[in-house]
């Protein structure tokens, strides 16, 4: 290799840093020294492989600020994503809620809550009284005839004809059946279907139209965990019935 | 926030200029990287995999734009797209080496331009390098952007470097460099490799 010529030399020859002169002396060197050469492509290729890793830096840098911008954007369009099908949820709610608001009554309310009364099998058909028998046999007009003519009446008859009188349409006699019931009970130490009873009394207040007294019986059963029919008293239902209560004040 | 360069034109124009670098990328980061994603992701691949191989499609992808190797033949997209797949399917090979992969890659291969494969090709070496360049450390890899990246005139230079006046720093530039090429004079097969994709993108 040539002694005069210098890596520092050929590195500024390189840059172009060097004035003619210069520029000549060291491509006359070049020319007759191989190693010299060698060494230029060299650092040539180191030169070449510096810019290659600065221009990937550069972009990794970028790449990574562009990350980190669009990040919130996108969890900003997301949110802005969530937010427009909660704000059509709650449109459909409001809607579906003036609907059931504009065809809620009393009598469509009774209808999608009541189920006729079944009872259980826990006497033998004999023992049992004309009433019930009357009664298990569907013979409502029976069970009322039966109710009607008989003084002597037990709190299950009370209760029967009460259902009776409700699955003939006649919510103002199942009141009274159910309050007969209900009081007869309220002196016994055992209280037959009093569970039943209240669910049903409410059910014919409602039947009646009276929604308020309705609604304050069902809110009572509603209250009690332990009542039998506290599931059947749901929210929705409460709702609707509180809903019901307030557009007849209105 | 930076403004999107939506035309191909536009975005060829700035990735051509290293001043325009910043928007150029972000807007291809912007348009592209969620598409390509989900061919990554649709193909064994996870989130990382696809932002990893991004920066590659984006590297190889300036490359070939400044090496006058992107004719315009197809869209950026298209091509962006061709050079994703290529990518992944590469680096699926390296990390499985299974047949059917294999057989899936040397398929891609084929419809990849031979000029854009060669690139690719190179990667390996490229990567290697990278990892040469880190063993010059922070302030040689400091002076050097300075010096054949930004390209500043030597005395702004001295306004950030820890250094005395404007000879200091050519001659931290010389010792840099010279480092550098020691580095590459001690591994003949990688330096060979370079040159060769070097010589190839001259």
């Amino acid at each position: 290799m040539s002694n005069e010529i210098t890596s520092e030399l050929l590195i500024q020859y390189l840059d172009n840093e060097l004035d003619a002169v210069e520029r000549a002396s060291v491509e006359t060197a070049l020319a007759a020294d191989q190693d010299l050469q060698n060494l230029l492509e060299r650092l040539k290729l180191a030169k070449l492989a510096f810019s290659q890793y600065a221009r990937r830096e550069a972009v990794a840098g970028i790449l990574s600020d562009e990350k980190k911008e669009s990040a919130p954007v996108v969890k900003i369009n997301r949110m802005r994503s969530v937010l427009r099908i909660a704000a059509v949820l709650l449109v459909l709610l409001v809607i579906g809620g003036i609907v059931q608001y504009s065809l809620l009554d009393a009598q469509r309310l009774y209808s999608a809550q009541y189920k006729q009364y079944t009872l259980g099998t826990t006497r033998a058909a004999e023992s049992a009284s004309p009433l019930e028998r009357a009664y298990r046999n569907h013979n409502f007009g029976d069970v009322i005839a039966i109710y009607e003519k008989n003084d002597s009446l037990s709190n299950t008859d009370h209760f029967l004809a009460g259902q009776a009188y409700l699955q003939t349409g006649n919510a103002t006699r199942a009141i009274v059946a159910f309050e007969n019931q209900i009081n007869i009970n309220g002196v016994l130490p055992f209280k037959p279907y009093q569970d039943d009873a209240e669910y049903y009394l409410a059910l014919s207040y409602l039947k009646l139209g009276e929604v308020s007294t309705a609604l304050e019986l069902f809110e009572k059963i509603n209250q009690q965990p332990q009542h039998a029919y506290s599931k059947e008293v749901g929210t929705w239902f409460l709702t609707r019935l509180r809903w019901l209560s307030k557009k007849e004040k209105n | 926030m930076v403004a999107t360069l939506h035309s191909d034109q536009a975005l060829l124009a700035a990735l051509k200029t290293d001043k325009d670098l910043d928007k150029a990328v972000r807007s291809l980061y912007r348009q592209y990287f969620d598409s390509l994603s989900i061919y990554i992701q649709q193909n064994n691949g996870n989130r990382q995999d696809a932002e990893d191989v991004f920066q590659e499609v984006v590297v190889t992808f300036i490359e070939l734009v400044n090496q006058g190797k992107f004719r315009g033949d197809c869209s950026i997209k298209t091509f962006l797209y061709s050079l994703n797949r290529h990518i992944w399917l590469n680096e699926i090979k390296k990390r499985t080496r299974m047949q059917v992969r294999n057989e899936k890659f040397e398929l891609a291969k084929e419809q990849v331009e031979p000029d854009i494969s060669a690139v690719i090709s190179g990667r390996e070496a490229r990567q290697q390098v990278m990892e040469l360049i880190e063993q010059l450390g922070d302030s040689c890899k400091q002076v050097l952007l300075a010096f054949y990246y930004q390209d500043l005139p030597v005395k702004d230079m001295l306004s950030f470097l820890p250094y005395e006046n404007e000879q200091v720093v050519r001659n931290k530039k010389y010792k840099c460099l010279k480092k550098l090429e020691e580095l590459l004079h001690q591994d003949p097969v990688l330096a060979s490799n370079l040159k060769t994709i070097l010589a190839y993108e001259q």
